[in-house]
């Protein structure tokens, strides 16, 4: 426990300066209310209707499809940066590379065939 | 690390069919929308029988690691391939004129079941718990998707959310054990907590808290009683042959893989251990047996059958090391008469527009193929003589009782009379019922027709002939002492 010391002390400090900070400026902010001030951040835009509305299925559907291909390159990132080092053992490196990209296509065209893409 | 190409893909007996199943994976799925969807049945047929000819094409695998170890060849994996491989392949022939007949043309069917079978041939193959833990949500998945396939229809909605969300609570049970596991040990691969086996006795509480959590996930996949309650719900939601499909190949993979695991830890040595996987299976037996014998609708009494033949199974794998080939041969074999049902259930399901046990009245004389054909598997399953069901059932309790689990293959013996009463009965009923109403009779095109004939033929060959799978089984096993090797 004793060497767990520092992380409580860095809890128990961020706690307090957290708690201290909103609550002082609650307490002895100025208060000029307006409106404006009050109306939910909708990077700008004047917030209209409820947030419990029924959103379509799509969103998520690009959201899914974002990640997938996000991750492909997050894949490939590394392997491209290594590649020279991966040369010294031929072919491989490419190969692996060029089997996972076909995997992905393939579902791209499955995706894209589907109408997973279309927005209408 | 000391990088060698070599090592990660070792195109040995155990990756070589799972890269032939991610290719006709693939190739189907661009089929389906190059809109080829008559000839995707057969291709992934003929990929499936492919990948189980390029399982047992080597002569002899002693062991073989691939993906560093990730991934195993022991003893047994090339013949529980095959037999992964045969279910789908099973599936396969009741599938087509079931989605025609329900006016569902949906074809992503046989890719899903593809990428299944991979997931199971992973898991079943796995040397450590993360790979386990991959295979199983791979297979889950797919079958989330069968069980709410109809997705306009309140009963397959239903199935496919509980099966999803208890499928997700088992999944974490799993999870949290193989971490606990992690933590004890500081590996994830078996061989190595095996070797380790000491850190895992130091702390007995977490051992049987991990190892408990572990055998959970793996009880619910396989439904057995405690954790049983989604089963008759999601099967009589799901379309028939998929259902026999969850309730044969899935739990097969899981039963392989949690034997695997249990027996790489020398799970025998504690007896706790034992009693829990022995309670579980009586009181599978005991539930699934006495509820079917209500059930009126034949998707749900085949559900709390399958809960039963879970329980006999589970019967098989308390004997250890020497019941493994048991408990393998009673899937398989389980795997053939069920599917077969299920299939035959659905061909009912299409003609007569229901499940209804009432409506089999006099199908004996009105369908007598049809009836033949059901009255076979119905037999197996209730453990008669001739046919396979009873050599397979024979298996496990010989395994009970060589490890001197006497109670355990006593209270089988006992509630297999039970099951042959819910069994006989619906024979009963479609040879002695009296039909007032006439009604149509169960039809189906060539390939249900060829798919029940072949299973009904396997179901007798395997009857009079059980060596033709035990002798290989025991073959690839050899090396372990074996009970069964002692029956013959």
């Amino acid at each position: 426990m004793v060497a767990y010391f520092g992380m409580f002390l860095i809890i128990g400090i961020a706690v307090i300066l957290g708690v201290m900070l909103t609550g002082l400026s609650g307490i002895i902010g100025p208060k000029r209310p307006q409106e404006e001030k009050y109306m939910a951040y909708e990077s700008g835009m004047d917030p209209v209707g409820t947030a419990q509305e029924r959103f379509s299925v799509k969103f998520y559907m690009i959201a899914m499809l974002f990640i997938l291909f996000d991750i492909e390159v997050v894949f490939m990132y590394p392997w491209a940066v290594q590649y020279k080092e991966l040369l010294k053992f031929g072919w491989f490196p490419f190969l692996e590379m060029l089997t996972f990209i076909v995997i992905l296509f393939v579902g791209y065209i499955y995706v894209y065939k589907k109408g997973g893409l279309d927005w209408d | 690390m000391n990088f060698n190409p070599g090592d990660i893909v070792n195109f040995s007996v155990m990756v070589a069919p799972i890269l032939f199943l991610l290719a006709v994976g693939l190739m189907l799925m661009l089929m389906d929308v190059l809109k080829a969807h008559s000839s995707m049945p057969l291709i992934a047929g003929l990929g499936l029988i492919g990948a189980g000819v390029l399982a047992v094409l080597p002569e002899k695998i002693s062991s073989m690691q691939a993906f560093y170890g990730m991934i195993e060849v022991g003893n047994i994996a090339p013949l529980n391939i095959v037999f992964l491989c045969l279910s789908g392949v099973f599936t396969i022939f009741f599938l087509p004129d079931y989605l025609k007949r329900q006016d569902k043309p949906i074809y992503e069917v046989y890719t899903l079941l593809i990428f299944a079978i991979i997931g199971m041939i992973m898991m079943a193959n796995a040397s450590d718990l993360l790979i386990t833990f991959i295979g199983l949500e791979t297979f889950s998945i797919a079958l989330y998707v069968f069980a709410a396939l109809f997705k306009k229809e309140e009963t397959s909605n239903e199935a496919g959310l509980k099966y999803f969300l208890l499928g997700a609570f088992a999944s974490a049970f799993l999870l949290l054990g193989i971490s606990l596991l992690y933590g004890l040990t500081g590996y994830t691969n078996l061989n190595d907590i095996a070797a380790n086996a000491s850190k895992l006795t130091d702390n007995p509480a977490l051992f049987f808290t991990s190892i408990g959590l572990f055998i959970i996930g793996f009880l619910f996949k396989v439904s057995a009683f405690p954790f049983h309650n989604w089963t008759p719900d999601v099967y009589s939601g799901t379309p028939t042959p998929l259902a026999g499909f969850m309730a044969t190949g899935s739990k097969m993979a899981a039963f392989i893989a949690l034997g695997t695991v249990l027996i790489k830890l020398n799970f025998t040595q504690y007896d706790k251990l034992v009693n829990v996987l022995a309670l579980a299976a009586i009181l599978s037996m005991i539930y699934g047996n006495v509820v079917a014998v209500r059930q009126k609708n034949l998707k749900r009494l085949l559900a709390y059958s399958s809960i039963a033949h879970t329980g006999y199974v589970l019967l098989g794998l308390c004997a250890g090391k020497a019941g493994f080939v048991a408990v393998i041969f009673y899937m398989f074999i389980y795997t053939i008469m069920n599917i077969g049902a299920f299939g035959l259930v659905g061909i009912a399901e299409r003609t007569l527009a229901d499940t209804d046990m009432d409506k089999w009245k006099g199908l004996g004389i009105k369908a007598p193929y049809f009836a033949a054909a059901m009255s076979l598997f119905l037999f197996s399953m209730a453990g008669i003589p001739p046919f396979a069901g009873f050599m397979s059932k024979y298996q496990v309790f010989i395994a009970a009782i060589g490890s001197g689990q006497i109670l355990l293959a006593v209270i089988g013996i006992l509630t297999s009379v039970i099951a042959a009463f819910y069994y006989i009965y619906l024979i009963v009923i479609m040879y002695f019922g009296k039909n007032e109403s006439p009604e149509v009779s169960p039809r189906f095109d060539w390939t249900t027709g060829l798919g029940v004939g072949l299973l009904a033929v396997l179901i007798l060959l395997l009857g009079i002939f059980p060596s033709l799978v035990l002798q290989p089984l025991l073959q690839y096993m050899s090396g372990s002492i074996s009970a069964v090797a002692a029956a013959f």
